[in-house]
């Protein structure tokens, strides 16, 4: 039958290259690899190049001395070219020295098909308890994974704040708050395009509306964009370091607002600077944000974190964050989702529980 | 990506032509119209309030997931209740504390007081008191098929449909049901 | 005098006797004081049990309740969008003759698509992108990193370079504008956090 040769044929093209895979950890790295399961990764053809779906279930034990509170893993396919790099962090994490930890990873990637690299895990860095940090650090994890702890021990803090003050019912109320707000957030599709944008649709020049922390380091002092319909091309922003240390990065929220009200926040700018104190700065930004399916109305920033010339961090507190329009607009911090979600699961005595380990 | 539902008004009501999806203001609608009287049914089944809330909440979100069965939103109340019932008597079913099946021969019925008349009670609370606990004498199944019949408003046939059992059976059910009620209410008021 | 068994009574005040038997019981009941009292009484308690039944309980706050039930509706349906199905059509018997030529068709395809050349193909999904969203949109140059409620995505040119999609939907998702794209997924059963990221360079 043709129908058969043909499945025959298909089968033959995909087994064609067989899949290397391995697992690359430095001989003094403070995690070591105790199992891996490759479970259902593979190698599919499609026009000029294979993809490959990553479906890689790792255990790792903590070999350091220290509590590991974070890692960044890098999986590679190619090193150069797009398409052959993905990473994943797990945050929130607490493992005691020589305990073990899972790591999950599911995604495509891409590679040449004439090429014979194998798929690789790399490490990017690991967090500590006492935030010092180990890696090589080329996917910035030392300053994601940081500002990640940051905010969690802030969220935590919060919410033993309010179950020791209020009791569990306020907590709870807190959670079922959270959750009906994450439940509310605007689903919109976001791209982002490095380069000109293929938009031919008349630009404006629109301005950023700023929400401002007072006790925050660096304050944006103005910012525009140009925008066509649903494309904001360039974004560029204004900074003043008003605080008496070097700043030598910043991050800000860009929240958006659409044709039909809805706010929410669109992508994150970071920004690697050189600010002495005292003084401002141009953040540039050669990139273009679509938005599929709406049109940006205005725009509001705000930021969100701040890295000093020595290596700490600055985060917004929890309350710098309760204005009306952040909480709506802009995700919880992955800690708070953790907590929200083990309140679901497990009720108000498991996230009680949980809240006592840290 | 979300469609735009049609509605059309007919002289009964409004008909779904197209069955797209609620949106969420009409799913919370939907919910908040509903969500006391589902609860108050699934709790006078099962007996607590904690099994009674996961078993409502179980409930609407079954029924927002197959909402493309529901073609007559003049039904819906009818059709959600029917998903309510069915989810707590399966819940009990699980956990094995009744088995809805047939019983193989009626029950001998239950004997009378002929000589103690109703009386009308006074204290409203004292009343509903009784009748709670009433509710609490009578097996699961006869409680299930008395809130069917006497709260839904389902007739025997549904209501054994639901049960999963024959309509004879039923209505031994409900027989059993109200002559327990009945005695015990007269027991507490003599 | 006989009266009307108890039972019967009881099925007689909702009308769920046979219609021989409820004849009966009427006729004795118009000449029975004893019977009809019973049978007001059972009427009562019909009454009485749809007035309890849609009381709340005292013990129970319903504002409280009712506001923790449909927060955990809305997540609960949220979730379960991730593990239902896509589509979920009724498939007649009869269409099962036409999926199998439907699915030599695409195998067919496939092996077409396959056997040509890189930039064809590439210019040949666009113009299928195209048809698809009804001619109407422009072609996608450069790298793109795409980031919606069903996980991320790196595109060239209009061609999938990298998703990443665990097995149920993201948590969040976020787009950094120096070219990358990341998505949380939560795991069911530890709470644990992942957070996965594409890059375009």
């Amino acid at each position: 039958m043709r129908s058969s040769w043909i499945i025959y044929a298909l089968a033959g093209l995909a087994s064609a290259q067989t899949l290397q895979r391995k697992v690359d950890l430095p001989s003094d790295s403070p995690v070591t690899l105790v199992t891996v399961d490759w479970g259902d990764t593979n190698a599919t053809a499609r026009g000029g190049a294979f993809f490959v779906d990553v479906h890689a279930s790792l255990s790792l034990r903590n070999s350091s001395q220290r509590r590991v509170r974070a890692i960044t893993l890098v999986v590679l396919t190619q090193e150069v070219t797009p398409g052959g790099k993905a990473s994943v962090s797990i945050p929130s994490l607490d493992v005691a020295p020589g305990e073990t930890f899972p790591v999950n990873f599911d995604s495509r990637l891409l590679r040449p098909i004439n090429g014979a690299s194998p798929v690789e895990v790399k490490l990017d860095g690991v967090l500590f308890d006492d935030l010092g940090f180990y890696g090589p650090d080329k996917l910035h994890s030392r300053r994601i994974l940081t500002v990640m702890e940051m905010e969690a021990r802030r969220d935590r803090q919060y919410f033993k704040k309010v179950l020791e003050t209020a009791g569990r019912e306020a907590l709870q109320k807190e959670m079922l708050e959270s959750l009906a707000r994450q439940a509310d957030r605007p689903q919109q599709g976001v791209q982002m395009v490095r380069g000109r944008s293929t938009n031919t649709d008349p630009e404006r020049e629109l301005n950023f509306a700023f929400l401002q922390f007072p006790e925050s380091p660096v304050e944006a002092v103005s910012g525009m964009a140009r925008v066509a319909g649903n494309e904001a091309h360039a974004p560029r922003v204004e900074v003043h370091n008003r605080s008496d240390r070097a700043v030598r990065y910043l991050e800000m929220g860009w929240i958006i607002k659409d044709q039909q009200g809805r706010e929410f926040q669109a992508a994150s700018m970071p920004a690697d600077v050189t600010l002495a104190p005292g003084r401002s700065s141009q953040v540039v930004q050669d990139a273009s944000l679509r938005l599929p399916g709406a049109s940006i109305q205005s725009m509001t920033g705000f930021v969100s974190s701040v890295e000093f010339a020595d290596g700490s961090f600055w985060i917004p507190s929890r309350a710098a964050l309760s204005d009306a329009r952040l909480r709506k607009a802009v995700a919880p911090s992955p800690e708070e989702q953790r907590l929200t979600h083990i309140y679901l699961k497990k009720g108000p005595a498991g996230l009680v529980e949980e809240l006592k380990k840290f | 990506m979300a469609s735009v539902s049609t509605f059309v008004s007919e002289a009964q009501g409004f008909t779904r032509y197209d069955a797209a999806p609620l949106t969420s203001e009409q799913q919370t609608r939907f919910v908040n119209e509903n969500m006391r009287r589902v609860f108050l049914l699934i709790y006078r089944i099962v007996g607590n309030v904690p099994d009674a809330q996961d078993l409502t909440q179980e409930a609407f979100i079954k029924a927002l997931q197959r909402q493309d069965q529901l073609k007559d939103l003049d039904k819906a109340a009818h059709w959600l209740s029917r998903i309510a019932s069915n989810t707590a008597i399966d819940f009990l079913r699980r956990s094995g504390r009744v088995s809805f099946t047939d019983i193989d021969e009626l029950p001998e019925p239950v004997s009378s007081s002929p000589d103690e008349s109703p009386e009308q009670l006074v204290l409203r609370a004292e009343h509903r008191e009784y009748l709670e606990a009433g509710l609490s004498v009578l097996t699961e199944r006869e409680r299930t098929a008395l809130l069917l019949r006497d709260v839904e408003g389902l007739p025997a046939e549904e209501v054994a449909e639901r049960l999963n059992c024959s309509k004879a059976t039923v209505r031994s059910h409900i027989a059993n049901a109200r002559v327990k009620f009945r005695k015990y209410l007269e027991r507490r008021k003599s | 005098m006989n009266h009307v068994v108890e039972s019967d009574l009881a099925l007689y005040v909702s009308g769920d006797l046979g219609l021989g038997r409820r004849v009966l019981v009427r006729l004795h009941v118009s000449g029975c004081e004893r019977c009809r009292r019973r049978v007001e009484a059972y009427r009562a308690d019909r009454q009485g049990l749809r007035e309890i039944v849609a009381e709340m309980p005292d013990d129970v706050n319903w504002e409280r309740l009712s506001a923790e039930m449909t927060a955990n509706i809305r997540v609960g349906l949220a979730a379960g969008e991730c593990v239902a199905p896509r589509r979920r059509k009724a498939v007649a018997l009869g269409w099962r003759p036409a999926a199998a030529m439907a699915g030599l068709t695409a195998l067919l395809a496939f092996a077409w698509w396959l056997n040509m050349p890189p930039d064809t193909t590439r210019s040949l999904g666009r113009a299928l992108t195209a048809v698809w969203h009804g001619g109407a949109v422009a072609p996608e140059r450069g790298l793109v990193v795409e980031a919606d409620a069903s996980g991320i995505e790196l595109r060239e040119n209009g061609n999938s370079l990298g998703v990443s999609q665990g097995t149920t939907r993201p948590v969040a998702v976020s787009v950094s504008v120096q070219g990358s794209a990341s998505a949380r997924y939560v795991n069911s059963e530890t709470g644990q956090m992942t957070i996965t990221s594409v890059y375009a360079q």
